[in-house]
């Protein structure tokens, strides 16, 4: 198990923050090696302790990962001027808050980047689908001054509703989906 | 091509003032976004075709169906008729020279469009947090005639937290923020491409005096 793996789990009972801290030095290490075939043979050893009868198997998340690079790849093109950071952080910024999605293991997922400097996510796993957007702090590359607004339906009842800084909502957003027996592995 | 006397205001036009909550609100695509209307990932409408980049998402313009119907939907200003006709007005003017074909609006008959039932989405309020404290914003229609089309109606928003106008510039971008979130979950959900069957409107809505019958 490469290291920085075994250090998420010898630290796991030292809170949340080192959590996050770890998840962020972790989806870095990910984008570096910026290799969306390896990814899921890769993170699957870390993820899989975490989730014993949550999610679904993993089965067409690195499809959804692909096809969320190249839907941004495509629509961020069209709006690069209206952004302000440059192409490497925008692009680990999106890839942030699309991993935490994908841990759920969604059976659809889209991604549209909006005319606010959002990028907006519809992501649908079952019942429940999942409204999340990134609003992208554009003035720092900084996760912790970029803000969610995450809604959750199931059906067509609306259960959650919450908007804020990013890793507070997620920490919000994490227990509710936990209820639908669906997690965000770094978080459960 | 004469345009259609049934779109511009009367002088015996009133504000509709009757209830449109079974009526159809029809959202007119910009022909510059060239995406599918729906995203085969999700069978959701594609957020960004919900308004153009031009329009801000929490005031948006929609057109009442029943006497503006399927046959009215190709007729697109051109620029110089969007600069004459394009603004609001009393729903009684009186528009003496109406907008002349290829000078003010011309057909294109590829133009794209959403719909929503108005009680799908008037009058709901959505609740929502924000940095742990509760607020409610509300999306209402408002009947907004304009010279080239009574029956143009404003799609907006409004929040529990106040005016918009009275709060300080941060504040102001967190709340719009939010409706143009809400915006984007509610209407993606709702909205239709498909046109849908639709009842007349009675002419005592937006007349002041009803024809007598005969």
């Amino acid at each position: 198990m490469p290291e920085y793996f075994q250090k998420e789990i010898d630290i796991s009972a030292h809170g949340q923050h080192l959590k996050q801290l770890l998840f962020k030095m972790l989806m870095a290490k990910i984008a570096t090696d910026n290799c969306a075939n390896t990814y899921y043979s890769t993170i699957l050893p870390f993820t899989s302790h975490t989730t014993v009868g949550l999610n679904t198997p993993i089965d067409n998340s690195n499809t959804l990962l692909i096809k969320m690079e190249n839907a941004w790849k495509k629509q961020y093109e069209e709006r690069r001027e209206e952004f302000q950071l440059n192409d490497y952080e925008l692009t680990e910024k999106m890839r942030l808050s699309t991993d935490i999605l994908l841990q759920c293991s969604p059976d659809k997922m889209s991604l549209e980047v909006t005319t606010d400097k959002s990028i907006f996510y519809t992501t649908i796993k079952n019942d429940i689908t999942i409204y999340v957007e990134h609003y992208i702090e554009v003035r720092d590359f900084v996760d912790d001054l970029d803000e969610l607004i995450v809604t959750v339906f199931r059906g067509n009842e609306r259960v959650f509703n919450y908007g804020g800084n990013f890793w507070d909502t997620v920490n919000k957003l994490q227990p509710v989906l936990q209820d639908y027996s669906i997690a965000i592995p770094q978080f459960a | 091509m004469n345009y259609p006397q049934e779109l511009l205001p009367q002088t015996d036009y009133k504000l509709i003032d009757c209830n449109v909550e079974n009526c159809f609100l029809l959202r007119l695509v910009d022909d510059a976004i060239q995406e599918e209307m729906i995203n085969p990932e999700t069978g959701y409408i594609r957020v960004n075709l919900i308004c153009s980049p031009r329009e801000r998402i929490y005031d948006l313009s929609v057109i009442l169906l029943g006497v503006y119907t399927q046959n009215h939907i190709p007729i697109e200003l051109t620029r110089e008729g969007k600069t004459k006709f394009g603004g609001y007005c009393e729903p009684n003017s009186t528009i003496s020279d109406p907008p002349v074909y290829n000078d003010h609006f011309v057909l294109n008959k590829n133009k794209r469009f959403w719909v929503s039932k108005i009680s799908s989405i008037s009058n709901i309020e959505v609740p929502y947090s924000r940095d742990n404290s509760n607020h409610t914003v509300r999306c209402y229609v408002k009947h907004t005639p304009t010279k080239w089309n009574f029956w143009h109606y404003s799609l907006r928003w409004e929040s529990s937290e106040g005016n918009l106008d009275d709060m300080d510039e941060k504040k102001r971008g967190k709340v719009l923020q939010r409706m143009a979130n809400e915006a984007r979950v509610m209407l993606s959900r709702m909205a239709n491409v498909e046109y849908p069957q639709i009842e007349a409107l009675p002419a005592s809505c937006y007349q002041k005096k009803s024809p007598v019958a005969a």
